[in-house]
């Protein structure tokens, strides 16, 4: 009897979680944790509250109360590696990872996070090992998948990653997560229709995601042809950094006239399609945020 | 004794779920009316057209093929008097007032199924004429896509059901809903015949503010308070909001009180101070639905949030 009630009032917890009412969610916890103050995991439920709010240190604060409980409480682990991963820590997180993967050795999760952070390295064949992994223990996650077809489009394999996008779409269609990396995926393919629907569908299931929203604009403004084509150098992205950097050094001492009115030219379309897009999506509302 | 004393004299019946009995419970509370809420003239007209005056003239309306009754959706920034306009509609109508709030709807979803949605709907039908408030209404009717779980489609799909049974046993109840966050409600709640009329219920005014802060302030000690100036400062507040503004200030005249050992009166600098460390809190409000309504309003529905941003300069 006594355990079926904690669970009904764990279940309420993440009923107010599910429904975005983290207000409520967190008076529920604090309640919980009165009434069963050695389960870690009212501790660490409370630390997800506070960092699907943004609120980190109080995030962190708890996932340390529910460690001293239990050091292997997994919620708390799966907090703390997500709470540095938006605060972008990247060495601390790789840590991290190092020791929660000791500690679960078959998690997706863990993988996938670490994919992530080999991709942001640039060492792509690694991060692919990494997914690989991840979609051997998980194989039917959407989000995994999405992430996947973008890896595989960088490392040029166009026709699996065109595969893997249609697995991912055939396993959820209201995922915005899901859609933003499928939308990197055509991008990068120089598929930029096909980016902008992605990114569409992705904006009106969640337009409250900032990060969703400006690549929304970004799409937008790619949609013209002039900027398309005074894009074209960042599409060379197979070139060691030194090489391009050489490149454009050369350049310079070449053509030094041409290389400024590039600059000049990219600088104008730039702005002006970045202004058009502003006044077809917001009007002429120019309000700092 | 006049006609409308003895309206404002008679009580109504509300029906409420107790978290701690774990059931519903009756209360019988003093009868508020649209006289009692302050401002809002234009959703008062409005309901008034939608709502109340076809089920006082149902012969008129129906003259013009409209049908009395059905339900509204009351939506906008926590605070501003949803529910209290909602028992206000009540009031008019000499309805009794049955209130489904969070805890309940919760109650419904987690452990303790024997609480139903139909047995709420029983108990108002039992209770008729009676407004059935449904407050926090994405929470038992949040879209059926973006719920993962079976129990919970159950839920929004019985909802569907008791709403159709409005013409034929549901005579004499009213649905009324309210939500902070319409665009998480599903799509087959608004359709005709279930909740059509989406209302919009805006912070108040400078005029309202004023309206609130004078109430909220009467009786309590003063110095000369400049209440125009106060209510023009604090633009964008809830109700809510100014409530809180009112305690703060009267903590900070209690505290200089005690200090000094006699009673002081509230002044503008107390306010000033007040004002400096509150924020209202509508605006978090207005920038997540600029978002839904800039990106994800289909049907155009949320068009007049936006012109009220717009009007109003919220940035």
């Amino acid at each position: 009897m006594e355990a079926e009630m904690q669970l009904t009032h764990f279940n309420r917890i993440l009923q107010l979680i599910g429904w975005n009412r983290y207000n409520e969610a967190i008076k529920e916890a604090e309640q919980y944790i009165q009434a069963y103050p050695n389960d870690a995991d009212g501790f660490s439920i409370l630390a997800k509250i506070y960092s699907e709010k943004d609120d980190y240190n109080k995030a962190l604060y708890w996932v340390n109360e529910a460690f001293k409980i239990d050091y292997e409480n997994y919620l708390a682990w799966q907090v703390k590696i997500n709470v540095f991963y938006e605060k972008e820590e990247w060495n601390k997180l790789k840590e991290l990872l190092e020791d929660a993967l000791t500690l679960y050795s078959q998690d997706s999760y863990l993988y996938f996070i670490q994919g992530n952070v080999l991709i942001r390295e640039l060492k792509y064949h690694e991060a692919k090992e990494n997914f690989d992994k991840a979609l051997e223990l998980d194989p039917d996650h959407a989000v995994y998948l999405a992430n996947y077809s973008y890896l595989l489009t960088i490392l040029g394999n166009y026709d699996e990653s065109k595969k893997v996008e249609k697995q991912a779409l055939s396993l959820d269609v209201e995922n915005s997560i899901a859609f933003m990396y499928l939308s990197w995926a055509a991008s990068k393919r120089n598929e930029y229709e096909k980016a902008k629907q992605y990114l569409e569908n992705a904006i009106r299931i969640n337009p409250d995601n900032p990060q969703i929203r400006k690549e929304y604009l970004e799409v937008l403004q790619k949609q013209y042809k002039i900027y398309q084509i005074i894009l074209f150098p960042s599409r060379i992205t197979n070139i060691n950094r030194w090489a391009l950097f050489f490149i454009w050094l050369l350049l310079w001492v070449l053509f030094k006239p041409f290389i400024i009115l590039f600059i000049v030219l990219y600088a104008l379309i730039h702005l002006t399609t970045k202004l058009i897009v502003h006044v077809k999506v917001f009007g002429w509302n120019f309000y700092k945020k | 004794m006049s006609e409308d004393q003895d309206k404002h004299r008679r009580k109504l019946k509300v029906i409420q779920f107790d978290k701690n009995k774990d059931t519903l419970i009756e209360t019988v509370q003093s009868k508020e009316t649209f006289d009692d809420v302050g401002g809002l003239e234009d959703i008062k007209k409005k309901i008034n057209m939608n709502f109340i005056l076809p089920l006082k003239n149902p012969d008129i309306f129906k003259a013009y093929g409209k049908e009395a009754g059905g339900s509204m959706l009351l939506y906008g920034p926590p605070g501003c008097g949803k529910t209290f306009l909602a028992k206000a509609v009540a009031g008019e109508i000499d309805a009794n007032f049955l209130h489904l709030e969070l805890q309940a709807i919760l109650s419904m979803y987690v452990g303790e199924s024997e609480h139903n949605l139909h047995d709420v709907f029983e108990k108002a039908r039992a209770e008729a004429p009676c407004i059935l408030f449904i407050d926090e209404l994405d929470a038992i009717g949040g879209s059926r896509h973006k719920m993962g779980q079976h129990h919970e489609r159950m839920l929004v799909n019985q909802l569907l059901i008791e709403l159709d049974g409005l013409d034929s046993h549901n005579k004499g109840v009213y649905v009324i809903g309210a939500t902070n966050t319409p665009w998480y409600l599903d799509p087959a709640i608004r359709r005709p015949g279930r909740f059509n009329h989406l209302i919009f219920v805006p912070p108040p005014n400078k005029e309202e503010r004023k309206l609130i802060l004078s109430l909220k302030l009467q009786d309590k000690p003063q110095n000369s308070l400049d209440i125009d100036s106060i209510a023009k400062k604090a633009q964008h507040f809830s109700g809510a909001d100014l409530e809180q503004l009112v305690n703060d200030s009267i903590e900070m005249v209690l505290q200089r009180s005690m200090e000094k050992g006699e009673l002081q009166s509230l002044s503008n600098d107390d306010f000033k101070t007040a004002l400096k460390y509150r924020n209202p809190t509508t605006l978090e409000w207005f920038s997540t639905a600029k978002n839904y309504a800039t990106f994800s309003d289909v049907n155009k529905d949320y068009q007049n949030v936006l012109n009220y941003i717009k009007e109003n300069g919220i940035k």
